[in-house]
């Protein structure tokens, strides 16, 4: 039996051309769309040359803004962005739970609380304990999917017939944009989107492949905070011809039935 | 006295929901952030509200911020111009007239201290020394939104001229730059 190879053998190797050029013209916005989403595959797949260059270049670029004459700015903008900010968080933090050792000494039956308030807080102590605990290893979930689609994703942009489609906002979600990367040799594709809306309880993203007029169900997802999701998907399909995403009832639906709101086609790599 | 704390400190600060951090913040980079947005979208109406959006994105990303992917003026720099531009493609589609100009104006420093004016003399020497074509291909990407090939059709040149003028441009602002250190590609 020979020996296994060595995990540097078997990685798959990172095709490196064109990206230097890339890596100088992107940080003043110059790529082309299908340069832009290749760019941003291969940054994704890991490539800290990529990632070091372009740190340097988006210093040179923000010279640009440094030598524009001084606008004036609104003296009331910086009390709008406040308040804006406020009513984010208050509307944000309504269901967080008060420290219990507060205020509760201002009191005058405080005395009489004083066993129930330190069991609570004995109480809060286990609570907050287990929240740590939950939150670490829902940290340690998050990064092992993450770096599963690292490897997905790496796998994918090696491949040398991979097609990309750029998804283009509609409707609701005008700002939104999105790419996808597929591989046909592995009947799989690599899908980011940002700038999706956040949806109501009940609600999910469908992402979906046309080949022809059917469209097939490529998986259900949601978007974080600042609508931006990434995902891995596998579908018994070579080469779709268009790629869109929809709002359906959490879950996903067999077939479309809700708005899309993300749509493109490939484009032959 | 009122102690300013480093921008990175600040990032930190307003990720773990500081609000007076954000206020540090917006004060240290409004007056950056503001022109360049003013530069793009060329409505001061527009640019109030892509400028709240920055900061906003700025508050609500801050736990995001990677020390090690650029500085926080180079993030809140690219998170401006890509929240200008998305302003301005926006107006595009809705058929609004949007000039397309080169800027001939640059600034009449005012910042600040002292090293901050003299940075920011050597980086508009820099740009005003950069050859004409240079600077309005870079320009044209930067604050336009242009992408390479729509560059190439706008002004008749052809794609490999532009890629190289942009390319050289960044490169001789790069060698302007004072004080840092640059590692071989």
């Amino acid at each position: 039996m020979g020996d296994a190879l060595s995990p540097e053998l078997t990685r798959p190797t990172i095709p490196h051309e064109p990206f230097d050029e890339w890596s100088v013209l992107a940080t003043v916005g110059a790529l082309d769309e299908d340069e832009r989403i290749r760019f941003d595959a291969h940054l994704a797949a890991g490539c800290d040359r990529c990632e070091e260059q372009l740190r340097q270049y988006r210093e040179v670029a923000t010279t640009l803004a440094r030598t524009l004459p001084d606008e004036p700015v609104p003296s009331d903008l910086r009390g709008r962005l406040m308040a804006r900010v406020t009513k984010e968080n208050q509307a944000s933090s309504t269901a967080l739970p008060r420290d219990p050792s507060r205020a509760i000494w201002r009191r005058p039956w405080a005395g009489a609380l004083v066993a129930a308030g330190l069991v609570g807080i004995v109480a809060w102590g286990i609570y907050d304990t287990r929240s740590t605990v939950q939150r670490q290893q829902a940290s340690i979930d998050r990064l092992q999917q993450e770096l599963a689609e690292q490897k997905a994703l790496t796998s994918l942009v090696s491949d040398t017939d991979t097609d990309v489609a750029a998804l283009r906002g509609i409707g609701v979600a005008e700002r939104a944009d999105g790419w996808v990367v597929w591989s046909p040799a592995h009947r799989r594709g690599y899908l980011v989107v940002h700038n999706l809306p956040p949806l109501p309880p009940g609600r999910q993203y469908q992402f979906w492949v046309k080949v022809g007029p059917q469209p097939m169900p490529a998986g259900v997802f949601d978007v974080d905070a600042v609508g931006h999701a990434a995902l891995v998907v596998t579908v018994d399909t070579e080469r779709p011809d268009v790629f869109a995403v929809t709002v359906e009832q959490a879950g996903g639906a067999p077939a479309p039935s809700g708005p899309v709101v993300l749509q493109g086609s490939r484009q032959a790599g | 006295m009122v102690s300013i704390s480093p921008p990175v400190t600040l990032i930190n600060e307003m990720a773990r929901g500081q609000l007076t951090a954000l206020e540090q913040f917006y004060d240290h980079y409004v007056q950056l952030v503001y022109n360049l947005v003013v530069r793009i979208v060329r409505n001061r109406a527009d640019a109030d509200e892509v400028v709240q959006e920055v900061f906003l994105q700025t508050w609500r990303e801050a736990s995001r911020y990677d020390p090690s992917r650029g500085t926080p003026e180079a993030w809140v720099v690219m998170l401006a111009r890509s929240r200008a531009i998305d302003a301005l493609r926006s107006a595009r589609r809705r058929g609004e007239r949007v000039e397309t100009r080169l800027t001939r104006d640059i600034a009449d420093p005012t910042p600040a201290d002292a090293s901050q004016l003299a940075n920011r003399r050597s980086m508009t020497g820099a740009l005003g020394e950069l050859a004409t074509a240079q600077r309005e291909l870079l320009e044209l990407a930067y604050y336009e939104g242009l992408t390479q090939t729509e560059i190439a059709a706008r002004t008749g040149l052809p794609l490999g001229t532009v890629k190289t003028r942009i390319r050289s441009g960044l490169e001789r602002l790069r060698q302007a730059l004072p004080g840092r250190e640059w590692a071989t590609p």
